[in-house]
């Protein structure tokens, strides 16, 4: 069953439109969702120098401030096939943008899934990009270095890293456009590590209004994906779940077992220090969810024969290649034509 | 098998046929221009709380950093129009959201202009939105957060000073305005904070931008205004036009012969002469148009009160009768030559 089920999800590539044909949507547009008011009180006025050299204003920042929303855009194919809407949830310190154009300049996951015909819904994660962030946030920004996800996200091994170009090493095989790396750090954004309740919440709100639907997470939003299936079990109708960092309680797959999840984890994880563990919780929770009578798959790439796929998959090169399989463990699951 | 086939046939025959009102795209997708790597050094490696209620745990701020790059999404129409690729710049404290859906949910600008057969790039400035922002150890100065009623006052939604109230029936709107005042809280979703210390930095992104896909036509708004002549000015052999929508604060006077060959579009709404704030701006701008002018430039002037569309706020982009406006644009653009 295992075998077949991979030989059907391995199916060479159909791709569900030529890139050269037109998409053409019924309709696309943008909205934010969810976030609160809230009111800062109590605060001293300062005297704050907006410009370096310029004269000092006076700031109060006592008052009233829309904080907390989400911003999501979508895209209605006109030929839809996908029986539900399809939610794209990026990773830490990350927009949207991990699923439109790739760093390389081809089209990414996004365009793949419209013409798919999938009415896909793309948001940026509450604090980050279009949805804006507020001083109300605990703690500090966190800023991504320059070197950081090169070894952190397998693109090259631990110790690979070299500020010099020609002396940074890759995993053999690496999938990843490595020429367009700087285009890749241009996407990052600042993180918070004191929002995820705030995050979870927009994420549950946009759910409310737009599910019952098909959620697609990466990396961090796994975590979020999870809480957003165990808080609206009905609605998440099936759940793709790219390299989560975190699976989902296991004292709740009794309340979400009825939702079938697909795991991917692209090569070289496996003894990675960091990604061997994370691999691990999302094994050990496949097997309890099964267990409980769940449908889960968990699809090691590598042992499939798709190598080279660093964390970021949905960039590489054979980008098509991995949303090809998810599009046909859609398909399998009825969720779309 | 035969039976696949012939539902794949039939898949095929039955696909539905294009409507009207689709929108055709040969492409759509995104990239960010600009930026640089800044090196962050000397400073004190703090220990910080990063969850509430958490262990304290080390921080070094130390390293290269990818900062002040710019986000750019495009869509490409397949009924191509418009001769150039049209470029819409965003105002303060605000993203490329700007002009897409309204507030209120209706069709933004994007829109519009993708449909009129434009191939429109839509960006986040530098420091907002999709372009991310750099930490304190690489901008000086903090950054502003816009108070959830200084718009309703500022952008002539309201009636001025005071005219704000918590309680939306109490609320002074102005009699007649086109603004979506029931949906004020999801244009206040929209905003995001602004720095005053970055404005080269900004620029700088435009001009990576400008170089990367002009010739073009430039629409700006309010603070992109003052982006788009500046950046005009320095390479009117590939911006073809600008649409100046509110421009707050326009170019440099002594450098606005160099736009003679420009020619722009200048517009603004209602309520603008009875608002100290907005008159100001406005001879600005028109000190600015005359110097183009004087230096034999065209320079075209709409107060939309004056052709007969009035109650427009600052944000006529996401006004009631937005499309009506952007038809004004439209028709300009086409008289230029710039679109068929």
């Amino acid at each position: 069953m295992r075998t077949i089920l991979f030989s059907m999800l391995l199916a060479a590539a159909a791709t569900p439109a030529l890139a050269a044909e037109p998409i053409a949507l019924r309709d696309m547009g943008s909205f934010h969702i969810g976030g609160r008011i809230v009111e800062i009180t109590g605060k001293p006025v300062r005297e704050v120098v907006f410009t370096p050299g310029g004269v000092p204003a006076k700031v109060d920042p006592n008052g009233k401030y829309q904080v907390e929303q989400m911003y999501v855009q979508y895209f209605l194919p006109q030929n839809k096939r996908g029986k539900i809407p399809l939610l794209l949830w990026h990773g830490g310190g990350l927009t949207g943008v991990t699923y439109e154009t790739k760093p390389d300049g081809k089209p990414g996951w996004l365009n793949y899934f419209i013409r798919a015909g999938w009415d896909t819904y793309i948001s940026d994660a509450m604090e980050r990009g279009r949805s804006g962030w507020s001083s109300t946030f605990k703690g500090e920004a966190m800023e991504l270095p320059f070197n950081d996800p090169w070894e952190r996200f397998r693109i090259g091994p631990i110790g690979s890293w070299n500020d010099d170009e020609a002396k940074r090493a890759t995993f053999p095989g690496s999938q990843f456009p490595i020429e367009a790396y700087p285009q890749f750090m241009k996407q990052g954004v600042p993180r918070w590590v004191t929002t995820d309740n705030e995050i979870v919440k927009a994420y549950i709100d946009l759910i409310d209004k737009v599910c019952p639907c098909v959620v697609l997470v990466h990396s961090q939003s796994g975590t979020f994906g999870y809480k957003a299936l165990e808080a609206r079990p009905d609605k998440v109708k099936a759940l793709v779940a790219v390299e989560p960092t975190l699976a989902g309680a296991k004292d709740k797959i009794a309340s979400v077992k009825g939702t079938p999840i697909l795991t991917i984890i692209g090569d070289n994880a496996k003894d990675h220090p960091r990604w061997k563990n994370i691999r691990n919780n999302a094994v050990v929770y496949s097997e309890a969810f099964k267990a409980a009578g769940g449908d889960f798959t968990l699809i090691d790439l590598p042992d499939t024969g798709i190598k080279g796929n660093t964390h970021m998959m949905m960039m590489d090169k054979n980008s098509d290649q991995i949303a090809g399989l998810i599009q046909r463990w859609l398909v399998s699951k009825g969720l779309s034509e | 098998m035969r039976r696949i086939l012939t539902a794949l046939l039939f898949g095929a025959l039955v696909a539905p046929a294009l409507a009207a009102d689709d929108i055709v795209l040969r492409g759509m997708g995104s990239f960010h221009v600009g930026g640089r790597i800044a090196e962050v050094k000397g400073k004190e490696v703090r220990m910080i709380v990063r969850q509430p209620g958490g262990p304290l745990t080390k921080l070094d701020p130390n390293g290269k950093y990818m900062v002040e790059q710019m986000y750019v999404q495009y869509f490409l129409p397949k009924n191509k129009k418009g001769k150039l690729p049209l470029l819409m710049w965003l105002g303060g404290g605000l993203t490329g959201v700007t002009y897409e859906s309204t507030p209120d949910g209706r069709e933004g600008w994007v829109n519009f202009f993708i449909r009129n057969g434009w191939d429109v790039y839509n960006s986040d400035a530098v420091e907002r939105g999709r372009s991310g922002f750099a930490s304190p150890d690489v901008w000086p100065g903090e950054p502003t957060f816009l108070p959830f009623a200084d718009p309703f006052e500022r952008f002539r939604i309201g009636q001025g000073e005071g005219s704000w109230s918590d309680d939306p029936a109490q609320r002074k709107v102005i009699p007649g305005s086109q603004f979506p005042v029931e949906a004020y809280d999801n244009y206040m979703r929209q905003t995001v904070p602004r720095w005053l210390s970055t404005d080269q930095a900004i620029i700088d992104a435009y001009f990576a931008l400008v170089d990367k896909v002009c010739p073009c036509v430039l629409l700006v708004h309010s603070q992109g205004g003052a982006f788009g002549f500046k950046v005009a000015e320095l390479r009117p052999d590939k911006v073809k036009a600008i649409v100046a929508v509110e421009s707050a604060t326009a170019g440099i006077v002594a450098n606005a012969p160099k736009l003679k060959n420009t020619p722009v579009l200048m517009i603004f709404g209602d309520n603008v002469d009875q608002h100290p704030r907005w008159a100001g701006f406005k001879k600005i701008d028109t000190e600015y148009a005359n110097a183009i002018k004087a230096a034999g430039g065209a320079v075209d002037w709409v107060n939309l009160p004056e052709i007969g569309i009035k109650g427009n706020s600052h944000m006529m982009m996401q006004d009631k009768n937005n499309d009506q406006i952007a038809e004004v644009i439209q028709k300009w653009l086409v008289t230029k030559g710039l679109a068929d």
